[in-house]
Formats: C-alpha cells, sequence, structure tokens
C-alpha cells in the first residue's frame, strides 16, 4: 500500500516498483482474455499508462489495487475484442479456393491447444469470467466487484461458460443453457 | 428440486459456491439421479481441461524484458515539465477560487475548505522561490466562460500555456440544475476535466444529475457500442452499458438509471452520463460551446 501511496505522490521510482510487482498479472490476464503476445504487450504498455494517469483516482477503501488493476484490464481486454470485431479482410481473403484447408488427423490440436481454441470462440464478457476464476482462482464475490456486475451474473456467465465450453469440446454432448443471458 | 434447476446450480456446485441449504438441495437430487451425476462429472472434467489449459498457457505468457523501458519513454514523452503535485494542488485552488466567486448558492464548508487550501498552497508558493516561478508560468492562460442564467465565472487556469485542450461548457441546463463539483486537469499525462450539474442546493427528492467527461489524447478509448444519433453533426452513441467508464473514472460511483451518450467535437471525446431524458441530454449536449481562452492575468 506505500507503493501505492508514494506512487500516487509522483514518486517515479515507487511507479517503477509497482510496474514490476503487477506486470505479470496484468500481461497474464491479457494473454489469456487475447489470446497473442503481441496484443498482450499492447494491454500492458496501455493499461499502466491508464493506471498512472488515474492513480489518484484509485481508492484503497473501495477495494484491493489487484481488484482494480484486474477491472482495467479486462475492461481494455473487451474493449480490444470489440474493435476486432470490426476489422475487415480484403475480398480475395475470402475466396473458398484461398481458404485455408481443413486440418488433417494427424495435425489434430493437443488437448490443451483445443481448449485455447474454444476459449477463443467465447465472448470476451464470458472469457474474463472463465480466466478470473480459473486461472486466479478469485471467489464468485472478488469476480463481482472486480467486473462491477452482481453475483448472480458471475453464476449465469459461468454456467454459461462451462456449458459452451463443454459443447465445444465434445460435440456429441447435448446442454441445457438455463440462464438468460447471451452466450456468444 | 429437478434435473434443470440442478443443471443451473451445478458450475457453482463444484466451485463451492452455494449456500448451505442449495448445497443440501442439490446434493440431495444428484444422490437419486444418474443423469445428473454424470453431467456433474462432465463439467468437472471440463472444469478441470480448462484449469490446466490456462495455466499452462500462462507459463509461456512473460512480458518482454523491455516493457519498463518503452512504458518509461512514454510516460517521459507525456511528462508536464513542472511537477505534478504542484500542478495538482494549484488546479484545485484555481478551481476552488473558480466556484468561490461564482457566488450564490454556495456550501459554507466547502467555502472554508477552499480557504484553508489557498491559505495552505499559498503559502508554499510565497516561500519557496523555484515553487513561486512555476506557478507564474502556469496561471498565464486562462478561461473565461458563462454559465446558463447569465451568470459568468471569473476565470479558470488550467496549467498555463501546457494546456492539452480548451474545455467546452453548455450553455443550456434544465431549470434548477447548476454545477456542483469540477475536477480533473488538461495538461498533458492526464487529459480530461469533469463538470458534475445537479440540483443547488440539493432538494430531497430532486435527483436529477448530468455529469460532463471530457477527454482527450490516444489513451481515451473510443466510442462505445449502442444506439447511434447526431449531435453537433457527428455520429453520437447512446447506450446504457456504463462499465467501461471505469478505465476514465473509478469514482465517484455511476448513479443507477443512467445513460451515456459519447461523441467525439475535433479530437475531443465527451461523454455526458445523465439520468434526465434523452431530448434534454441531446439539448445540453447540442449546447457546448468552448470556453473562452484568455492570455495573461483575468
Amino acid at each position: 500500500m506505500d507503493l501505492i501511496r508514494r506512487s500516487q505522490a509522483g514518486d517515479e521510482r515507487a511507479f517503477a516498483e509497482l510496474f514490476e510487482q503487477y506486470k505479470n498479472l496484468v500481461y497474464k490476464t491479457a494473454y489469456l482474455m487475447l489470446g497473442e503476445p503481441q496484443e498482450a504487450e499492447d494491454a500492458l504498455q496501455e493499461v499502466f499508462l491508464r493506471v498512472h494517469r488515474s492513480l489518484n483516482s484509485f481508492r484503497p477503501s473501495k477495494g484491493a489495487f489487484s481488484t482494480w488493476l484486474h477491472r482495467i484490464t479486462v475492461n481494455y481486454c473487451i474493449n480490444q475484442t470489440r474493435k476486432r470485431r470490426l476489422r475487415f479482410l480484403p475480398i480475395t481473403q475470402v475466396h473458398p479456393e484461398q481458404m485455408p484447408s481443413q486440418p488433417s488427423p494427424e495435425s489434430r490440436l493437443g488437448e490443451e491447444d483445443s481448449v485455447a481454441q474454444a476459449m477463443r470462440d467465447l465472448s470476451s464478457r464470458l472469457r474474463a469470467v472463465v480466466v478470473l476464476r480459473y486461472y486466479w482462482d478469485m471467489s464468485y464475490a472478488e469476480i463481482a466487484q472486480t467486473l462491477g456486475i452482481p453475483l448472480g451474473t458471475v453464476k449465469s456467465r459461468l454456467n454459461a461458460a462451462l456449458s459452451a465450453l463443454r459443447v465445444e469440446l465434445e460435440p456429441s454432448a447435448s446442454v441445457h443453457l438455463p440462464d438468460k443471458e447471451v452466450v456468444k | 428440486m429437478n434435473c434443470q434447476e440442478t443443471t443451473a446450480m451445478m458450475v457453482a456446485y463444484l466451485d463451492q459456491e452455494l449456500s448451505p441449504s442449495e448445497r443440501k438441495m442439490v446434493a440431495a437430487h444428484l444422490a437419486e439421479c444418474d443423469s445428473c451425476r454424470r453431467e456433474l462429472a462432465a463439467l468437472s472434467a471440463v472444469q478441470g481441461r480448462v484449469r490446466r489449459s490456462l495455466h499452462q498457457q500462462a507459463v509461456e505468457a512473460v512480458p518482454a524484458s523491455d516493457a519498463w523501458v518503452r512504458l518509461q519513454a512514454t510516460l517521459a514523452a507525456a511528462r508536464p515539465a513542472y511537477p505534478a503535485r504542484i500542478a495538482a494542488g494549484l488546479q484545485s485552488i484555481v478551481l476552488s477560487i473558480r466556484t468561490m466567486f461564482l457566488g450564490g448558492t454556495l456550501m459554507r464548508r466547502f467555502v472554508l475548505v477552499s480557504l484553508v487550501t489557498l491559505a495552505l498552497v499559498g503559502g508554499v508558493v510565497i516561500t519557496v522561490p523555484s515553487v513561486r516561478a512555476q506557478v507564474r508560468e502556469m496561471i498565464d492562460t486562462w478561461f473565461h466562460f458563462q454559465l446558463p442564467g447569465g451568470r459568468s465565472g471569473v476565470g479558470i487556469g488550467f496549467g498555463g500555456a501546457r494546456q492539452a485542450f480548451t474545455p467546452y461548457l453548455p450553455t443550456w441546463l434544465p431549470e434548477g440544475l447548476d454545477l456542483g463539483l469540477n475536477g480533473g486537469s488538461t495538461m498533458p499525462g492526464a487529459e480530461y476535466v469533469e463538470f458534475e450539474f445537479h440540483p443547488m442546493p440539493r432538494r430531497k427528492g430532486d435527483d436529477r444529475f448530468i455529469r460532463l467527461v471530457e477527454g482527450k489524447g490516444e489513451a481515451v478509448p473510443g466510442l462505445p457500442e449502442g444506439r447511434e444519433v447526431m449531435v453537433h453533426g457527428q455520429r453520437a452513441v447512446f447506450t446504457s452499458e456504463l462499465s467501461d467508464r471505469h478505465e476514465i473514472q473509478v469514482d465517484p460511483p455511476t448513479p443507477a438509471g443512467a445513460r451515456l451518450l459519447a461523441w467525439y467535437m475535433d479530437e475531443i471525446k465527451i461523454e455526458l452520463v445523465s439520468n434526465l431524458p434523452e431530448s434534454d441530454m441531446i439539448a445540453v449536449a447540442e449546447s457546448l460551446v468552448p470556453m473562452e481562452e484568455g492570455i495573461g492575468q483575468p
């Protein structure tokens, strides 16, 4: 906490230490959300720029610094994913003859790769709760505080995410989706 | 409890996130339902695979060794020539002076806080020559402005000649609303201002408010998704999804029921958050004009 107070007071050395201490939190979250090392690097720079700019608006009484940092990181990643959705391809790139061929059985994805691929097919909001829960081991209450959403929404998003992942990983599985939230 | 209700609680059951009574109900159903037990086992296996995959991916995810050097270079390019703390201190004083000069319906304690702040920082400014020089440099640019109702402000120093942009203020406000809070900085590296308008004095049962955030720079995120409208001939977006605003402003929290109207005026991003009807929000947005900028003493 002393590090944060010193950083808020404009101590650059303290901010460097803060970066060192929390860079993995931001980078790993961004990497798991965005899936590309270069995009995770960009996220690390952008998130810490935002932190530097708005550090004085951080109030320790309202939650842990890591919660605040996770929130900024996840919001940045969700925004990036939105932008990505609007990326256009030149028309020649979508001609059928230029489409990549189906992978052969020999080049099938390994188990962990197939999970990573299935994760990428989730919406960014669902991916966020999965990363916070199953990588960072946050409780549902911590996830709710980090994302600023109700506890019930955390439950329904995790349920939707796991059900969607199950369908993706076991195509024969028929899963009932009980919640009303948009899954993808 | 039936199968559908049990399925809805399975993930939370596996995550040990159910209340004792819910847990008991789910366990009772599982004890007598083969199909749900199989479903639970399948979900548990998926959870395990997801955990393993995330941890395996994360092991390889390490930031580049020059990450800090790059960030430091960006921060140095954006850093103002004078110490940020002095700038922030002066800014709060100048903003306080401005609010005092507006006159009329000021809360007594705010005036008191302003005077104490003024006395404290004023003492430093007068007694430390280097600070005095920096302060003189900072206050040579002023903003003159007028609020709806014909009242004019005396002026604001927004960081001297180094200000990054000229803020906008509304020339029309719904009846009874007035400037309540303000803050921010137009200096490079912290380029945003925030104004809040609400009933002055506060009236019980009247929770109307308008929060106006204006920011500049590449770090300000783009427009959110939402319904498109036109403001000042520009594409603007209306949305009730406000979570993205956390990136800019964490405090104060946005009251429930508020909506966001966001657009760009030149390079300045404007965010108008309010619980007023849409027509009033657009009317306020359309009435924005840049503050009149003055050089030298006001």
